[in-house]
């Protein structure tokens, strides 16, 4: 069974970057355009991981980070928060509030495809 | 008593100008070499007599050798030099003292010069502060790293996946193609913005509330239409009575439009997409409201969704006649004049305005009369500017605790501030600290009017069970020559405001 990611994003072309290589990297992809859509994945298929943007419509990524995080059933749920660059104080928010690690956009995506293997254990080109 | 005077450097550089031997000097001054050496080298005070012969035999301004603008001189260049910007290179105590006591007019160019940069700084320093709270600046920035992102990843996917398929191929290039003409636009529009230059500049300078607040003022905060069109509808509605404002509207959605009313409860529903409301159904559908609005939001909604359902047309015509360019102001001026044909629909304006002029603007008795919300009230208040039919020029903000400003209108002419948060010195703020009673403060503007108002607190419910409501302030005022009209402002002396506004 591939490992599960689900990605957090409301920017069409990033969420079609970031599931081309999600995929490409083996993984299994789903996709959530705003924060109460993300929860209602995480109720009905909890991910392996979530790639969790901050800035989301409806319910904002910490938010659905609070909610993940009070849920036991979820804890091994690896998240991984896509931050703006400059805005520090989400890092470290995030951070605060569970988050497992972070990348900054503009990200590169080598770095991206290579944390999420980290985070799961998966050795390249074996997921 | 007198301070002693030591002016060694000055009379050592002084004669060393003229050209003076200590012997000729003393000889001049009558006095000996032997103590005019130890004068120099401030082992001896320089006296009172020898300082007048001093300034009488070589034309020297009376007091400059005495050392009090030295001494000034020299405490100001010490707090020059203490300055950060100086770090590591601040000179010693007495290499300055030797500075000042020579160059006495270097010294104050030099202080001139750290004035101005000061002032610069300290306006460079403003203006960041006004920009990171832009929220023109924080949308574009973001807005900036999502297309950067995109651009990146799409250009590391081609560069990196040589196994891509023609169709894939092709898609990301036009993504990446469409992203980089996107940036360029936004690139360009930043730049027009930083240097001022292009007349969209204008428009960027400001948010898209900001250019909604201009048309609204623009137009006087009175739109004709959409009062008409508020009025054809209380007729077709059969002009309800205030408490039954909320069965007609209601039965008007579902039978008109085909749009059902729920009002659901807080424990069923955590959150609805709209946050205290959503619209479900693209033609008709259900329209679900949160128990917790009051029966004045409730109705304020149904009125808005009429509006933009059944009376679209008149809000679409509205919008192309005032002045707005960005698509967002477009989309938030139609909010707010869907909101504006809400307020009319609930408080339709000559029975209002001849209530308010009645019961002298007081709110509590206008909104029990029309049953509906101490800030509509206000809001209301400030729309009431038609031709021959004026009422009384209010103007209205909204601050939060911090200070931030939500909502503002001037139709009483007092300029409001654009960024930043609201001064205390405006006492809007003074409401949170007596939470739901009325508080009277007045003012002086930088033009010298003078400005009455009141503030109160208001509280928005939350939208699930124990969770707090967001409070704010809202504050209604006009200028004193109004303030007769104003039940509040009954016995207050107006020619002592309570507080002066320097700086707008």
């Amino acid at each position: 069974m591939p490992h599960t990611v689900l990605v957090v994003e409301d920017e069409p072309h990033i969420v079609d970057s970031l599931s081309f290589l999600m995929k490409k990297a083996g993984f299994e992809v789903f996709i959530a355009r705003d924060g109460d859509a993300a929860l209602r994945m995480v109720e009905s298929r909890p991910p392996d991981l979530m790639l969790l943007d901050i800035m989301l419509p409806r319910r904002d990524g910490f938010e659905v980070l609070k909610t993940v995080r009070s849920n036991q059933a979820w804890r091994d749920m690896r998240i991984i928060l896509l931050t703006a660059k400059g805005r520090d104080v989400d890092r470290l928010k995030g951070m605060e509030l569970g988050a497992d690690d972070f990348v900054t956009k503009p990200f590169s995506t080598k770095d991206v495809v290579r944390l999420v293997r980290q985070h799961l254990g998966v050795e390249e080109k074996s997921a | 008593m007198a301070r002693q005077i030591f002016a060694g450097r000055k009379i050592r550089h002084l004669r060393g100008q003229i050209g003076l031997t200590q012997i000729a000097m003393a000889t001049q001054l009558g006095i000996s070499a032997a103590y005019l050496n130890l004068v120099e080298h401030n082992q001896r005070p320089l006296s009172r007599k020898l300082q007048k012969r001093l300034e009488d035999a070589f034309n020297i301004k009376e007091g400059e050798l005495s050392g009090g603008e030295e001494a000034r001189l020299l405490s100001a260049l010490n707090e020059l030099f203490s300055d950060p910007l100086f770090d590591k290179a601040k000179p010693d105590s007495s290499a300055l003292g030797d500075f000042v006591a020579v160059h006495p007019e270097i010294s104050r160019a030099l202080l001139k010069l750290y004035r101005a940069f000061r002032n610069a700084r300290e306006d460079t320093l403003k203006a960041r502060e006004v920009l990171s709270a832009d929220p023109y600046f924080t949308d574009t920035s973001h807005k900036l790293l999502t297309q950067l992102t995109s651009i990146r990843s799409f250009a590391e996917i081609l560069q990196d996946n040589d196994d891509l398929s023609e169709h894939q191929r092709d898609r990301f290039t036009t993504v990446l193609v469409d992203e980089s003409q996107k940036l360029t636009l936004m690139v360009g529009e930043l730049f027009d913005f930083i240097n001022g230059e292009s007349n969209q500049s204008a428009a960027l300078s400001e948010t898209p509330t900001d250019e909604v607040v201009d048309m609204l003022s623009a137009n006087d905060h009175y739109f004709p239409t959409l009062e008409q069109a508020a009025n054809q509808l209380r007729e077709r509605l059969g002009d309800p009575k205030p408490y039954g404002l909320f069965d007609a509207l209601a039965g008007y959605l579902d039978r008109q439009l085909g749009i059902k009313v729920e009002v659901v409860s807080v424990t069923t529903h955590s959150s609805l997409k709209r946050g205290m409301w959503e619209l479900e159904g693209e033609d008709g559908g259900v329209l679900r409201l949160m128990e917790t609005l009051s029966v004045s939001s409730l109705n304020f909604r149904m009125a808005r969704i009429i509006a933009e359902v059944a009376y679209a047309d008149i809000l679409d015509n509205t919008l192309s006649e005032v002045n707005v360019s960005g698509e967002e102001a477009k989309v938030l001026c139609l909010k707010a004049l869907g909101s504006y044909f809400a307020g009319a629909l609930m408080m339709p304006y000559s029975p209002f305005r001849e209530a308010a002029l009645e019961l002298r603007h007081d709110i509590d008795l206008l909104r029990r009369r029309f049953r509906v919300g101490f800030e509509q009230v206000c809001h209301r208040l400030t729309t009431l500017q038609k031709p021959e039919e004026e009422g009384v020029p209010f103007h209205f903000i909204r601050v939060d605790l911090a200070g931030q400003i939500s909502k503002r209108f001037s139709a009483s002419g007092l300029r409001i501030p654009r960024y930043g948060v609201l001064s205390p010195d405006w006492g809007v703020q003074d409401a949170f600290l007596k939470p739901g009673r009325v508080n009277l403060h007045s003012l002086r503007a930088e033009d010298q009017s003078v400005y009455f108002s009141i503030s109160k607190t208001v509280t928005k419910p939350g939208t699930m069970v124990g969770q707090a409501g967001n409070t704010f302030a809202v504050s209604l005022g006009c200028e004193v020559s109004f303030a007769r009209h104003v039940v509040y402002a009954d016995g207050l002396d107006f020619a002592h405001p309570d507080s002066v506004l320097l700086g707008g």
